[in-house]
């Protein structure tokens, strides 16, 4: 068993195979070596996000991680898939402020297929909104000047779809 | 507090990644910090299609933007280009010339397509970029100009389509050069293409693992078939006959004549022998005839099946009818078929969604039934009560996609439907290519 200790100072004891789904911390343990007693400190996660974070790595514990050095500049140029499966879309379905704690917690910990499940999960509430629809989602604040913001416009409008 | 917008660049990036087209020019208009995110995102493929260019020059081009603001160029790794706006009936100057500067810049251009009979002023710009891996032109070259692209090395992917008879006789002192990278080679349409030629290349190109020669007059199966023995990786083959063909893990077949009711001439049933015989598995297979009133023959989808029903995952059925028994025993002998592509039976749509029962494997179906607009009878389309009559017999079933239309089943054990637009412009791939099952995931 492994203890974690979180940025309010919970400490958490969790399953070897479940916490090393973070390759931040499966670095760790490789460095520290298998009989270390000592908490490992997770100063940029507070417990109630760890909770969760944790709770995603208990369900997918045992699947295969992704490789390492995962080539993605082959996926990078074609389209990516949004698709998200049903247990995962459940366990990302909280309030906004939670959503972007746990993305911040994935690419912290380095977890790569939650900070998927994480950016998709942003990426379909972006989709086929207006900038001050997503602006308003967000809670934004538009900080071009009208003069950038149509330098922009005009820059990108080969981008659209017609 | 956290919010979107003070999420780390990296983050946004990440996010951005997924979103594509309409999308990706509102988020650049949302504030500084998205705008910042998108623009690796929004940059990284270049298209420029026809109702760009008919916009032109209103419309500013990706290219000219890129000149205005050099930063960009660093992010770029596909071109596209499919049309070249005209003036005067001319290929459009100042666009050739925004155009082949900005090329210039890209340093980290991984792809570039251009399908445009317009290739030479693009030469000297597709010169020294070292990432440079696929390339897709129409290669109608001078002697001078062939000598020019045979000077590009490193690329593991070259199309050309139209090559001239100038471009053909460089090839082989071009292949030597990218003999150790390049692993598909498509020549398309090359019509002074001979055997000794292609002979000559395939000898220089051992690590070949997909070769598609298509519409080359003089080069049929059988010589193609007989230069296969230089490439012994070799996992996908197009090629052509009388009736024209493709092969090996992936095997496309593209009918060319058939005056005669089933369009399963001999000689394809006699590749699909050959192919028993001498490859590995048969994981996929296209079929395309240009009539499309014609129905494929059951015995040919009878033959088709017993040899590698039992290894099949996709099946393409392009601009051709197939009779719903043919469909019953494609189900029934293919069980780990997952992806379908056929003109669905509107007619015959409830023996189609209880044959669909037999299709445990099944995820995507795609109906290939578009020319249905272009017929005099009425346009039958899918409704939403027919795809969920699908996706009740499909078990596995998750994604249907019809004309711009895709259907997608989000639930494993109920069925919940989301409707998406097709993007408006899907991946300009021939259609003989092997299918992708991420293709259709959409953004």
């Amino acid at each position: 068993m492994i203890v974690v200790k979180t940025s309010d100072n919970e400490t958490f004891t969790v399953d070897r195979e479940v916490v090393e789904r973070s390759v931040l911390i499966k670095n760790m343990l490789d460095d520290i070596g298998e009989n270390s007693e000592q908490a490992i400190p997770l100063p940029n996660v507070n417990s109630s996000v760890l909770k969760k974070v944790l709770e995603y790595c208990e369900h997918h514990r045992g699947e295969p991680l992704p490789a390492a050095d995962a080539d993605t500049s082959q996926e990078d140029t074609r389209k990516r898939s949004t698709d998200i499966s049903e247990w995962d879309q459940k366990f990302i379905t909280v309030d906004q402020e939670m959503l972007f704690e746990i993305i911040l917690a994935a690419n912290y910990l380095d977890i790569k297929s939650l900070l998927d499940v994480g950016c998709k999960t942003v990426a379909n509430m972006i989709k086929g909104k207006t900038p001050e629809e997503i602006r308003k989602l967000f809670n934004i604040v538009n900080d071009f000047t009208p003069e950038e913001e149509a330098q922009i416009k005009k820059e990108n409008e080969w981008a659209e779809d017609r | 507090m956290v919010t979107a917008d003070n999420l780390n660049l990296d983050v946004l990036e990440l996010i951005f990644f997924y979103l594509s087209g309409n999308d990706l020019s509102s988020v650049a208009l949302v504030s500084r910090s998205f705008f910042a995110g998108v623009i690796p995102r929004l940059y990284r493929k270049i298209m420029f299609r026809l109702n760009h260019a008919k916009r032109y020059p209103r419309l500013m081009s990706p290219f000219n933007a890129i000149l205005t603001q050099p930063s960009l160029a660093t992010h770029v790794r596909d071109i596209e280009i499919r049309t070249i706006p005209t003036l005067k009936s001319q290929h459009h100057p100042v666009f050739l010339s925004e155009c082949t500067r900005a090329l210039a810049l890209c340093n980290n251009l991984q792809s570039f397509r251009c399908t445009v009979n317009a290739i030479p002023p693009f030469l000297p710009a597709l010169q020294g970029k070292e990432r440079l891996r696929e390339l897709r032109i129409h290669a109608n070259l001078t002697t001078l100009q062939s000598e020019k692209l045979a000077e590009i090395s490193h690329l593991s992917n070259v199309c050309l389509d139209f090559g001239s008879w100038n471009v053909l006789d460089v090839l082989p002192r071009w292949t030597p050069k990218i003999a150790k990278t390049l692993t598909s080679l498509c020549l398309y349409m090359a019509s002074e293409l001979n055997e000794t030629v292609l002979d000559q290349v395939l000898q220089q190109l051992p690590r070949l693992q997909a070769l598609h020669i298509i519409g080359c007059g003089q080069v049929d199966h059988i010589a193609v078939l007989r230069v296969l023995s230089h490439t012994p990786l070799l996992e996908s083959l197009s090629l052509s006959t009388t009736a024209r063909i493709f092969f090996a893990s992936h095997l496309a077949l593209d009918t060319r004549y058939s005056m005669m009711s089933s369009p399963a001439p001999q000689v394809l049933s006699s590749v699909l022998k050959h192919l028993q015989s001498s490859t590995p598995a048969l994981l996929s297979f296209v079929m395309r005839v240009p009539e499309f009133k014609i129905t494929v023959g059951n015995e040919f989808i009878q033959q088709l099946v017993e040899l590698h029903g039992h290894t099949l995952q996709n099946l393409a059925f392009i601009d051709c009818g197939v009779s719903i028994d043919s469909i019953t025993v494609i189900t029934e002998s293919c069980p780990h078929m997952k992806r379908l592509e056929l003109p669905i039976p509107m007619k015959d749509i409830l023996p189609f969604a209880i044959s669909l029962d037999q299709a445990s494997s099944l995820q995507i179906l795609v109906d290939t039934n578009v020319h249905s607009t272009h017929g005099h009878g009425p346009n039958i389309s899918l409704t939403q009560g027919n795809v969920r009559q699908l996706m009740k017999h499909g078990a596995q079933l998750r994604k249907i996609v019809s004309g711009k239309r895709v259907w997608k089943n989000t639930s494993k054990t109920s069925i919940d439907l989301s409707l998406e637009r097709l993007p408006a412009y899907p991946s300009g791939t021939y259609w003989f290519m092997p299918r992708d099952m991420t293709d259709f995931g959409m953004s």
